[in-house]
């Protein structure tokens, strides 16, 4: 299997790409949050299951819960950090804000849940991953808010009949983005990307781009960040070449539909032959067909623009 | 000269923000071979560690009588009181780049004060803002001005905090406000934060910190201590929220605002202004995350969908002929067939829808949020 297959919510996905069924609740509209409701559930073996659980509300919150069925006779339970409030849950499709979509990345799936509207809008993203023979976790997405958007990515882990919150991260204040996939290595071994960018849109500091991959370390029995040199690389697509943060700032704001998803940053941050003075846009990705994508997309809508993919790894700029 | 609200030590008080100076000067304090009093990072909590060494320090300088009875309330043995000798003889000791050192009472971060031509700036970089609608732009400026009071901390609006017009709205991607949808698109919200601050980090270095804390809030994360950051906000919202009826949203902490985000639908609001001040009659209807707006498209009929903010300011309005025919069907008391229509009446028709906002966006004072 292609490194770059995602294990991905999503049926069909799912069923082709790691031959275990996820199974989504039928929906006959909006679900009230008044009693509790199973969102979704995901099968990890013959015996265990995650689900995605909506309990009943409160006073004015209504918490989210991951739980684990079938390990042992009570069932084992770990609250998301961001509960919701009052209101229907309605099936969500991602875009660029959800977490769960790289900023190149055109797909549709995973689909997740929201609750409220606006700034009090949630919605709720689980996505079923194969980290290592034997251990399954269940990696949850979050993003909340309407004009700031924030998320938070949390991978809950199936110990034998134990439920464990095993990592969590969330995007920083002030103009953050972040995106967590799961890249699909095969042999029920997968890697978790997280990809942020910081933009502080200030015309003397440049924006970040940062990269981190997490592997299932089986000798710890712990999620490790892999080494630089290790495993597949996150590429990113580099755009121009400018002299100033400003000049590329400039060029981002006249052609916000092509290159609005794109950071500024110094040439060198992204690969070391980079020259230190050259200011480029950039946005990065684990999936190779994304990128090549995205050059094509880009070469229409920015012409005369040099483009260039460089390998990331996992850098800092 | 750095003091404290309560005793520190056996039997003191030993509230986090006088724990937190004392074992700040204690860290910074060498003895005789150079080392620190304080082996350990401060932390705001009393403990053994701290005990001891405010007693090698008092016996070192000779601040506490061999006879317990002969010390002063303030200074007995392992005990530091408000404006003792033990605490005076511990700032003489600090550096001059600490001279300055205070904190927030309640919290754990020692901090430097601000200066008042700081505020004053911060203050009249405010004051001076067209950008800013003038009853805000007071309060704001009192934010400034009450946090400096309070805690000698300047706050400062970030350099995209401020209004930001239609166009640069439609410049960010990663959000999901549209041109108008923003709170920052009429002079009623701005980001204003910590840009400057200068905290002390356990080991006394001093870190200038962002507008939004950040490296404050790595250090806390790594130390397990997310309230370290929290505790600024939450000082700053006392002041924002309680004394000047300021608003907050609830997942960015920097934004202030004139209104209550629970009274607010940014579509129906940016709706009323076009209506109000445009050729059109609008409305909004929220669906799947994002606003979809409706207008009569000048004719008086209906009103027809016709895509988002973001379509309709990028001049791809979702207007097609049978709309624009029903449209002038109903105006015009005349059958009109989509075959009338022409391409450059859809194009007219989207400029229009633009042309609307244009004036939205010149017309930014009259916004008026609505729920």
């Amino acid at each position: 299997m292609s490194r770059n297959s995602r294990a991905r919510l999503g049926p069909i996905l799912f069923m082709v790409a790691l031959g275990v069924a996820v199974i989504t609740v039928p929906l006959a509209g909006p679900i009230a949050a008044t009693t509790e409701r199973r969102l979704e559930s995901f099968p990890v073996d013959a015996g265990r299951t995650f689900l995605l659980v909506l309990k009943s509300c409160g006073r004015s919150a209504c918490p989210l819960v991951v739980r684990l069925t079938g390990g042992s006779p009570s069932a084992q339970e770990l609250p998301l950090e961001w509960g919701v409030g009052r209101g229907p849950a309605a099936r969500t499709k991602p875009d660029i804000n959800s977490g769960v979509l790289g900023a190149l990345s055109a797909d549709t799936i995973p689909q997740g849940w929201t609750v409220g509207e606006e700034e009090n809008a949630v919605s709720t993203y689980a996505r079923l991953v194969r980290l290592a023979p034997g251990r399954a976790g269940l990696l949850v997405t979050q993003s909340g808010g309407f004009d700031h958007p924030k998320r938070r990515h949390e991978l809950f882990v199936a110990v034998g009949p134990r439920l464990r919150s095993e990592f969590a991260i969330q995007d920083l204040q002030g103009p953050s983005w972040s995106a967590m996939d799961a890249v699909d290595l095969g042999g029920d071994r997968s890697v978790l990307v997280h990809v942020s960018t910081f933009e502080p849109g200030a015309d003397d500091q440049p924006d970040t781009l940062e990269v981190s991959r997490h592997v299932w370390d089986a000798k710890s029995d712990k999620l490790r960040v892999m080494d630089a040199a290790e495993g597949p690389a996150v590429q990113a697509l580099t755009v121009g070449k400018f002299a100033t943060i400003a000049a590329a700032r400039q060029e981002k704001a006249a052609k916000p539909n092509c290159l609005g998803a794109f950071v500024v940053v110094p040439a060198s941050s992204l690969a070391a032959t980079g020259n230190p003075k050259d200011i480029v846009l950039a946005a990065a990705s684990d999936r190779h067909a994304e990128i090549e994508a995205a050059r094509a997309r880009v070469g229409k809508c920015a012409p005369g623009l040099p483009i260039a993919i460089v390998s990331m790894s996992q850098r800092k700029t | 000269m750095p003091d404290i609200t309560n005793p520190v030590g056996e039997g003191g008080a030993n509230q986090s923000h006088d724990v937190a100076i004392v074992q700040l000067m204690l860290r910074l304090a060498k003895n005789a071979k150079q080392q620190p009093y304080l082996s350990t990072p401060y932390t705001g909590v009393y403990d053994a560690a701290t005990k001891n060494a405010i007693i090698t320090f008092q016996t070192d300088k000779n601040l506490v009588p061999a006879t317990p009875q002969a010390a002063p309330l303030a200074d007995k043995k392992g005990y530091i009181g408000p404006g003792s000798a033990t605490l005076k003889s511990l700032a003489a000791m600090l550096p001059p780049t600490h001279k300055d050192v205070t904190i927030i009472p309640n919290t754990k971060t020692v901090y430097l004060a601000d200066n008042q031509l700081n505020m004053t700036m911060s203050q009249a970089k405010i004051v001076g803002d067209p950008l800013i609608e003038p009853h805000f732009r007071q309060k704001v400026a009192a934010l400034v001005q009450k946090m400096y009071q309070r805690h000698k901390v300047v706050l400062w609006l970030s350099s995209t905090g401020n209004r930001r017009t239609f166009a640069q709205q439609a410049g960010i991607t990663k959000t999901h406000s549209g041109p108008g949808e923003s709170n920052h698109n009429f002079g009623r919200a701005v980001d204003i934060g910590f840009r400057g601050l200068r905290w002390v980090d356990g080991d006394g270095n001093i870190i200038v910190d962002d507008d939004w804390l950040n490296r404050l809030d790595a250090a806390a994360a790594k130390a397990g201590e997310p309230a370290k950051v929290s505790a600024f906000w939450n000082n700053r919202d006392k002041v924002a929220l309680q004394d000047l009826a300021l608003h907050r949203l609830k997942f960015e902490r920097i934004h202030v605002q004139a209104f209550d985000q629970g009274h607010l639908s940014s579509g129906r609001s940016l709706a009323h202004l076009l209506t109000a001040v445009g050729a059109m009659k609008w409305d909004a209807h929220h669906v799947a995350k994002a606003w979809t707006y409706k207008a009569d498209l000048g004719l008086g009929h209906k009103l027809y969908d016709v895509g988002s903010a973001k379509d309709i300011w990028a001049g791809n309005a979702h207007v097609t002929k049978a709309m624009i025919a029903d449209a002038k069907s109903h105006s015009t008391k005349k059958a009109w067939k989509e075959a009338d229509i022409t391409a450059e009446d859809l194009s007219d028709a989207r400029t229009a829808l633009k042309t609307e906002f244009e004036k939205a966006d010149k017309n930014w004072q009259k916004w008026t949020p609505i729920k």
